[in-house]
């Protein structure tokens, strides 16, 4: 039983890191219409900002620093790349963020090599365990910061104006700048807000139970992707929720794994993908994505 | 001497540097004053609009000429949120609220200029005050109001920022009588407190009857304006907008008549119309009753009205019959065939074809291309002889291409059969989309709001050209339609809806005397 | 398949013409002023110079051990150079990048092949499985290629110590010898999918049986940076001991949470699981704690005079240069090519199939110290050596590896390859 627990507490801690990466996807889709695939090295880039300055600054100074150069760099992105496609078919933008992620993450390689950056934490490898169910503290300080995080961005969006004005031109871009909200600004917010939160999720993904800063950390952002995809691509709640399942379905298999042998080895890399197939399957638009409006 | 609050001269608009939509318009709109707009769909009513507004430019449109100047501001200088700030709000067609938000957040979004909190907290009391129901459900999600609700949503959402000049795009369009009333009311008092209105309109007695002046907008230029009483009094205006003193079916003989009404339609098929038999069809929605236990029956070739307040149930009606909406329960027969559970590719098969309220065309095709993908159902040849140009196949081009210029002509769309759909106005498209339905040949029409949006020439025309593909092809029509005049001039037979129960039905003569519908629907607009 | 063979042969067909066409009538061009003079030369030797390739990572995953042991390389051929180089020769070293893409690699290889007399070095698993079959049809020596047991079937390709499978079978044995691991316990096999992974997992599998342990193998990738949930299950299923045919990301990520939950077990990690970076990360407590690694190449800090010459060497070329386990597997690497060429030369063949035929008759051939035992290279079915170096994670180390000494257990003997 607790192991059982142990797993479903990983899985979660997991799926709320997923989630603030999946929620970054969403916020910069709904913001700007691009299916940003430049995000895992976006990610990338925050949390090695963060193990490089952690040295000489010192831990907190240099988070500050990498989750500010994350959001510069995704305002940047938006500013130079995906505002002067204009209306430029969404498919191009898709394949311009390949082109930009497949840049940055060669550049942070070359910087990188295969060496391991430590994130210099002060968490380091400590381990909370409560009644036999033990979770790395930096899993749990993680878990604690994406609800607060999660609750922030619901008091963003839900009660300050610029919150509002975002999703309103999420909603009806074209209505939204009759209403005099500028269409710029708010899709600058989006791309930095996401790439804030991925420099957040990119430290945790860097902490312990990981090594640290590896070129590895910008792909396992993609397994953020069957959890936005799964939630509904435009939606904040959904894609919390996915991640949520895609953590614990993860952890669940891998944990299991022995017990399933009949699926062959190696589930945990491809159950999410199987979850999300059979979450499409069922509803089409995802768990949480906009269906066609069903008042008349 | 009145302060000029905009002026606008001698402003051309082009579309992606090709179709000219306005030359040489001038409007001026005085301090403190209610200025109309008419004219017919696709005149430019909304281009000007979109110009002064600044926001041609996500449409594709751009001003080549002229100069708009408000409050003694150049707004060539200025983007769409520039024009907020300046202190000018349009509030668009078809309302655009923001589903997803709840009134509140709408009303927040349309204050985002806004910087102060007080000013932000007293304009939203204001809109309040004006829209009493909008306090009511203010957390309530936009998507869940009704038409009426979400018109008056996207005006208080325009008045947050306390605008000097408020457009309006068509704020009638596809409201029941009494709500349009009640809507122009409100436009005094917007009035009243200050805030100067520009204001287009389809439904010249009601632009009339708010606006001091008017102007008149027919293809781009501007053809009369005068003060709101000088106008209505011209027989021009009174022929061709506001239908006023002719009967509804009198008006098919005005100008804008049909000179010969019979265009030679021909079936290529011996398909007949059957009877439509609905019998205690109920949809849910969540917890949404949109239909309860609702039966009538559409007898074969005759013209069937389905009417009521909005929010009655007709477009959920319609959807079923075309199978686009389950029923929850209840059967829907179209001759012996039930329909309840197909799909809607076998239900056009018997022979169903159907309008959409939300037009759903290709935009980018042309007319004609449209039209003749309303063909496909009736033609013979197979993809591959036409795709090797056999006799045969070239024969059957010629004759689909004759088809659907005799449809064009019907409906009055020749002369823009080869334009895209997107260049066109939202009057012009209805009609293309009433054209490749009737492409189909249907035995059955199922028709959501073919006027909507019309003005009172054009709906008669519309009127006429249903009469003639009724009495041509044999076929049978379902409408639902708001413009009562139409209606009454047009359906043999009316059911009435009201909250998702049938509370009439019986001839038009019936129908207007009976008590329950006046109480329902028609109010005092009625008379 | 039978197509595929038909285009290797005709491109081999091809490239034996050029080579052919690009050389002068060998018997009649005197060997320049060779003392041997009567030298037969082919691709990639000249008059005066000896051309050997590497095709190496230096923009991908794996880019900044392959620049060291690039260094070293250099380093190793211009000390060679001064000496009066190989045959009256200098050797040059062509450099390709092929950026640990397979694709690429080939495109290199081609126009590689045509220049070099042997490939010192082809980094990277998948690369140098793409690579292999053609430096065989084209008769080509290629070293350098890592440690998997699917080398052993080229008859061109020097692999430089034992195989994975074998590393794993003598920590298996270690275990039970040395750390009295009882008989019926279990061992956890973390493993990457794949020719390094897989024949780790074989090795461990075959020496499990003869000791009578059971094994519970859990797959992972390259990707995986987070070993929790494979911890937890190491841990339910009870396992004292864990193998690792991963990468450091994946050992410090295990070693930090299995220590985190109290297991406190030995862990053996094959050749490449292990890099100095790792002590200065989270884990680096339980690393030093727990890790051991088996490797035929000696680690960085071995005092025997060959991994002396080796540091040497590379503190020279590179005096704040990344120090690990490649730069003795470079130098040796230098020196078993070296041997080879030295004895072509001596054959009087200095062909490329002239260099693989000497190194097939390398027998005997003492490293001092890089590697524990002779290497024999004269069956290419069989590793050189199936002798390991023990070492445990150490900050006081260079390189981060302190050296327990050479282990040959008897199910590393007795492991069938090939």
């Amino acid at each position: 039983m607790s192991y059982f627990l142990t797993q479903l507490a990983n899985g979660l801690s997991y799926g709320l890191i997923l989630g603030l990466i999946a929620v970054g996807f969403v916020i910069v889709f709904t913001s700007t219409g691009v299916l940003n695939f430049a995000h895992g090295s976006v990610l990338l880039t925050g949390a090695y900002l963060v193990a490089v300055l952690q040295g000489p600054v010192g831990f907190w100074a240099a988070v500050v620093v990498g989750i500010a150069g994350a959001a510069l760099l995704g305002v940047l992105i938006n500013a130079v790349l995906v505002r002067n496609l204009a209306e430029a078919n969404p498919g191009t933008a898709a394949i311009l963020m390949l082109g930009v992620d497949i840049l940055l993450l060669t550049e942070l390689t070359r910087r990188i090599g295969n060496r391991v950056l430590p994130i210099g934490a002060p968490w380091g490898a400590d381990v909370v365990a409560i009644g036999g169910v033990t979770l790395p503290t930096s899993r749990a300080i993680a878990a604690g910061l994406a609800v607060v995080v999660f609750g922030l961005l619901w008091f963003l969006f839900a009660r300050t104006g610029t919150g509002v004005a975002m999703r309103a031109a999420a909603a009806d871009g074209d209505t939204a700048s009759l209403m005099g909200i500028r269409l710029s600004r708010t899709g600058a917010a989006g791309w930095a807000l996401a790439g804030a939160l991925a420099a957040i999720a990119g430290v945790f993904l860097a902490s312990f139970p990981a090594p640290g800063v590896g070129p590895a950390l910008a792909i396992s952002a993609f397994a953020a992707i069957p959890a936005w995809v799964l939630g509904g691509f435009d939606s904040v709640v959904g894609a919390i929720v996915g991640g949520l399942i895609i953590g614990v379905v993860t952890a669940l298999a891998v944990g299991y794994e022995s017990h399933l042998h009949f699926l062959g080895r190696g589930l945990g890399e491809v159950v999410p993908y199987a979850v999300m197939i059979l979450v499409l399957l069922v509803r089409p638009s995802g768990l949480f994505g906009r269906a066609e409006a069903v008042r008349v | 001497m009145p302060v000029p609050l905009l002026t606008v001269d001698d402003l051309a608009v082009d579309y992606d540097g090709a179709v000219q939509a306005l030359r040489g318009v001038s409007v001026r709109v005085d301090a403190g004053s209610v200025v109309a707009v008419l004219g017919s769909n696709g005149a430019g009513k909304t281009t000007l609009l979109r110009a002064i507004s600044r926001s041609l430019g996500g449409v594709g449109g751009a001003v080549t000429a002229g100069r708009i100047h408000f409050d003694g501001h150049d707004l060539a200088r200025r983007d769409a949120a520039g024009a907020v700030r300046a202190g000018l709000v349009q509030v668009p067609e078809g309302r655009r609220i923001f589903r997803d938000l709840t009134v509140a957040e709408n009303l927040r979004a349309g204050a985002s200029t806004v910087r102060d909190k007080r000013a932000r907290e007293e304009a939203a009391e204001r809109v309040f005050e004006l829209f009493p129901i909008l306090a009511e459900r203010r957390h309530q999600r936009g998507g869940l109001l009704s038409g009426g609700q979400q018109q008056m949503l996207a005006m208080g959402r325009a008045l947050m920022t306390s605008p000097t000049l408020l457009l309006l795009d068509e704020p009638s369009l596809g409201l029941a009588p009494q709500l349009v009333e009640q809507i122009g009311d409100i436009i005094g008092q917007i009035h009243a407190q200050g805030t100067s209105v520009l204001l287009i309109e389809q439904n010249a007695a009601m632009g009339l009857r708010v606006a001091d002046r008017a102007y008149v907008l027919e293809v781009g230029t501007i053809t009369a304006e005068g003060s709101s009483a000088e106008l209505a009094a011209t027989d021009e205006i009174r022929d061709r907008y506001l239908g006023v003193g002719t009967s509804s079916t009198a008006a098919a003989t005005t100008d804008d008549a049909p000179d010969d009404t019979t265009v030679h339609l021909r079936r290529s098929t011996t398909a007949r119309a059957r009877q439509l038999r609905v019998e205690d069809l109920t949809v849910r929605f969540g917890g949404i009753t949109a239909l309860s236990t609702v039966s009538f029956t559409v007898e074969a070739g005759t013209i069937h009205a389905l009417i009521g307040p909005n929010g009655a149930g007709k477009s959920t009606c319609i959807n079923v019959l075309g199978g686009a909406y389950r029923a929850t329960s209840g059967t829907v027969h179209y001759g012996d065939a039930e329909v309840t559970a197909m799909p809607s590719h076998r239900i056009a098969d018997l022979g169903v074809a159907r309008t959409f309220q939300n037009i759903s065309l290709s935009l980018e095709a042309t007319v004609r291309d449209n039209l003749l993908v309303g063909r496909h159902r009736v033609m013979r040849t197979g993809t591959a002889a036409h795709a090797l140009r056999l006799p045969r196949a070239r024969r059957e081009e010629r004759a689909e291409r004759e088809a659907v210029r005799r449809i064009a002509a019907l409906l009055r769309i020749e002369h823009v059969l080869d334009r895209a759909v997107h260049t066109l106005s939202y009057g012009d498209r209805k009609r293309v989309e009433m054209g490749r339905a009737l492409a189909a040949e249907p035995t059955l029409l199922l028709l959501d709001e073919p006027v909507a949006g019309m003005t009172h020439g054009e709906s008669a025309v519309m009127a006429e050209a249903i009469r003639a593909v009724q009495r041509e092809l044999g076929l049978s029509v379902l409408l639902v339609e708001h413009d009562m005049p139409f209606v009454m001039g047009l359906a043999e037979r009316i059911t009435v809806l009201d909250f998702g129960k049938r509370i009439a039905e019986g001839s038009p003569r019936d129908v207007q005397r009976d008590p329950e519908v006046l109480r329902a629907y028609l109010g005092t607009a009625a008379a | 398949m039978k197509h595929r063979i038909r285009t290797t042969l005709a491109l081999a067909g091809c490239v034996a013409v050029l080579a052919a066409c690009s050389t002068e009538d060998p018997d009649a061009a005197p060997a320049g002023g060779g003392a041997e003079g009567e030298v037969r030369t082919g691709t990639g030797v000249t008059a005066d110079t000896i051309t050997v390739g590497m095709l190496t990572d230096l923009s991908g995953p794996f880019a900044a051990g392959a620049a060291v042991q690039v260094t070293e390389t250099q380093a190793y051929y211009d000390q060679v150079n001064t000496e009066g180089g190989i045959c009256g020769r200098d050797v040059e070293v062509d450099v390709q990048d092929h950026g640990y893409d397979p694709q690429k690699a080939v495109a290199l290889y081609r126009s590689m092949a045509s220049n070099v007399v042997a490939l010192q070095q082809v980094l990277g698993g998948p690369t140098s499985a793409a690579v292999l079959p053609l430096a065989e049809a084209d008769g080509l020596y290629l070293g350098g290629h890592g440690w998997a047991g699917v080398a052993l079937q080229y008859e061109n390709a020097q692999i430089p110590g034992t195989t994975y499978s074998i590393e794993s079978a003598n920590a298996i044995d270690y275990l039970v010898d040395e750390l009295g691991l009882a008989p019926g316990s279990k061992v956890g096999v973390v493993y990457f999918v794949g020719d390094y992974g897989s024949d780790s997992l074989a090795g461990a599998q075959h020496a499990a049986q003869q000791r009578g342990l059971e094994i519970v193998p859990q797959e992972i990738t390259p990707r995986d940076t987070d070993l929790t949930a494979q911890a937890s299950a190491l841990q339910q299923a009870g396992v004292s001991a864990v193998i690792l045919g991963a990468a450091p990301a994946q050992l410090a990520s295990l070693a930090g949470v299995l220590a985190a939950q109290g297991l406190n077990v030995p862990l053996f990690g094959n050749t490449p699981t292990f890099g100095p970076s790792l002590l200065a990360t989270p884990a680096g407590p339980a690393l030093e704690q727990n890790f051991y690694t088996v490797t035929s190449i000696a680690p960085f800090s071995l005092d025997q005079p060959g991994v002396q010459a080796a540091r040497d060497l590379y503190e020279a070329a590179a005096p704040d240069g990344e120090t690990g386990w490649e730069v003795p597997l470079a130098y040796a690497q230098a020196e078993l090519l070296t041997t080879a060429l030295r004895g072509a030369c001596d054959a009087g063949d200095l062909t490329p199939e002239g260099v693989v035929a000497a190194m097939r008759k390398t027998t005997g051939l003492d490293t001092e110290g890089l590697y524990a035992t002779p290497l024999d290279f004269t069956d290419a079915a069989q590793p050189p050596t199936r002798t390991v170096y023990v070492s445990r994670a150490s900050g006081q180390a260079e390189g981060g590896l302190e050296v327990l000494g050479t282990f040959e257990g008897p199910s590393a003997q007795s492991y069938p390859v090939g």
